[in-house]
């Protein structure tokens, strides 16, 4: 991650306050890690194989998230992660494909929750709509309210369609992220909601075009910078930036509990914009649905599309952390609070 | 009785295992499935074989049925899951249905855009 986004998302205010993820454990679901790249190395506190192939990344998908989070910019300090104090334990689930199953992934979320973490960064998804109530989004909903675990989930990519978010990313508890670009436009292929029984998703945005990340050795699943990092894409770069700013926040505040700083994230949000080519693009083919559904979300549901498709708006995390800080002098952290709006 | 099911097909469009002609009304219920945008080439649909589901009860009596393979139990999430043919599965909801509460079969997850990733 680069510099110049730390410092458009306010990480660099609270930066500049001490708040660096010191003393949180981060959680990394996915593809393995490189623990030799030189931003990753002696961060790891925990690692641990589900898929029966090896700790290591061979596909480099989250070493880039792991390096987003929690990169140290060793060589550039202009390359750190948001929360890059912060250390890592990291469950290896996928096969050589990509591909998981659930309940590799439950157990997983399980041997995280052991390990101590305080926020997981969940940036695999099911390409099956759900309403919430399958496994994996239930033990998702189980670690937030029962254990006290923020998880952040990547929208995924299957957008500009409605009802595109899968699991785990249709969890209620869930921090559900979907991408934008550089000007926080929305980008075409980011998944957009509601869920199935009709909540907002994805809750927020996060940048997700060309970040700057670390690459696993030998991987070239991405555009090629340097040998060491690459530049990457899409809603799964996305949620490691909104994982980081937990984290940030949860070292601030530590007693928030995890409904309280997603409450804080989502009240403090940026404004973020809808592509024009996105709209007549989520629209279907024929004719006259086109032109019946372009006058009915011109007029009439406009915020049908913005809402379920940006969710609250652009994360920033020094407006989050003033939102904490306001809810909890106002005693908001001693009771269960609800987040505003989650239905429409 | 559950109101559907998870089920691939080969067509975009996932089919719910009770009834096939309740997908509109799934979605305009919004119960536990309804569409799939990119159904992934690499998951074929419904084999002849035994299959993996989750089963969301919490009667212990369910996981005990002759039909099913207990593989692992999630006592947390009142869930089980296991291995059975899909016919048996079907049957089972049919005799028990009012006792469970949510079934899927198990569904796939992969790293978000993957192709992008492995070029």
């Amino acid at each position: 991650m680069t510099y110049g986004i730390a410092r458009r998302l306010g990480v660099t205010r609270l930066w500049s306050q001490g708040i660096t993820g010191k003393g949180l454990v981060v959680g990394i679901v996915g593809t393995g890690i490189d623990q030799q790249h030189h931003d990753l190395e002696s961060k790891i506190l925990a690692a641990k194989d589900f898929s029966t192939r090896g700790i290591e990344d061979t596909i480099g998908h989250d070493t880039a998230t792991a390096g987003i989070v929690a990169g140290k910019g060793v060589k550039n300090w202009r390359m750190r992660g948001i929360a890059y104090e912060a250390s890592l334990a990291v469950a290896k689930v996928t096969q050589d494909d990509g591909s998981a199953e659930e309940d590799v992934l439950i157990d997983a979320l399980e041997w995280l929750a052991e390990q101590g973490v305080k926020v997981v960064n969940f940036s695999i998804v099911s390409d099956v709509v759900t309403d919430g109530r399958d496994p994996v989004s239930r033990e998702v909903n189980y670690l937030v309210e029962k254990k006290g675990i923020g998880v952040v989930c990547a929208a995924g990519n299957y957008g500009p369609d409605h009802y595109s978010v899968g699991s785990p990313g249709a969890a209620e508890s869930a921090i559900t992220v979907g991408c934008v670009n550089n000007r926080d436009v929305l980008r075409l292929a980011s998944s957009r909601g509601p869920t199935l029984d009709g909540r907002v998703k994805p809750d927020c945005v996060a940048p997700g075009e060309r970040i700057l990340a670390p690459r696993a050795q030998g991987t070239h699943g991405c555009d090629i910078y340097s040998d060491h990092y690459g530049f990457v894409d899409l809603t799964s770069v996305a949620a490691p930036h909104v994982t980081g700013i937990y984290a940030l926040l949860k070292q601030a505040f530590p007693k928030a509990s995890p409904t309280l700083i997603k409450r804080a994230i989502l009240e403090s949000c940026d404004p973020a914009y809808m592509p024009m080519i996105s709209k007549i693009a989520a629209m279907r083919t024929e004719f006259w649905y086109r032109l019946k559904a372009s006058l009915k979300r011109l007029f009439t549901r406009k915020k049908f599309d913005d809402i379920y498709s940006l969710g609250h708006g652009r994360v920033n995390a020094y407006r989050a952390s003033l939102k904490l800080k306001e809810l909890m002098e106002n005693g908001e952290g001693k009771e269960r609070t609800e987040v505003p709006h989650s239905k429409p | 009785m559950p109101d559907c099911i998870y089920r691939f097909s080969t067509a975009d469009k996932s089919i719910c295992l009770i009834e096939p002609a309740h997908v509109g009304p799934c979605l305009a219920k919004a119960c536990c499935i309804a569409l799939t945008n990119h159904l992934s080439p690499q998951f074929k649909p419904a084999m002849r074989g035994k299959l993996k589901f989750f089963i969301q009860t919490r009667d212990p009596e369910i996981a005990k049925d002759s039909r099913l393979e207990l593989l692992k139990a999630y006592p947390h999430l009142n869930t089980v899951l296991v291995s059975a043919f899909e016919e048996d599965v079907v049957k089972l909801v049919q005799e028990r249905g009012q006792r469970i509460e949510n079934i899927s079969k198990a569904i796939p997850f992969r790293v978000v855009g993957y192709d992008l990733w492995h070029r």
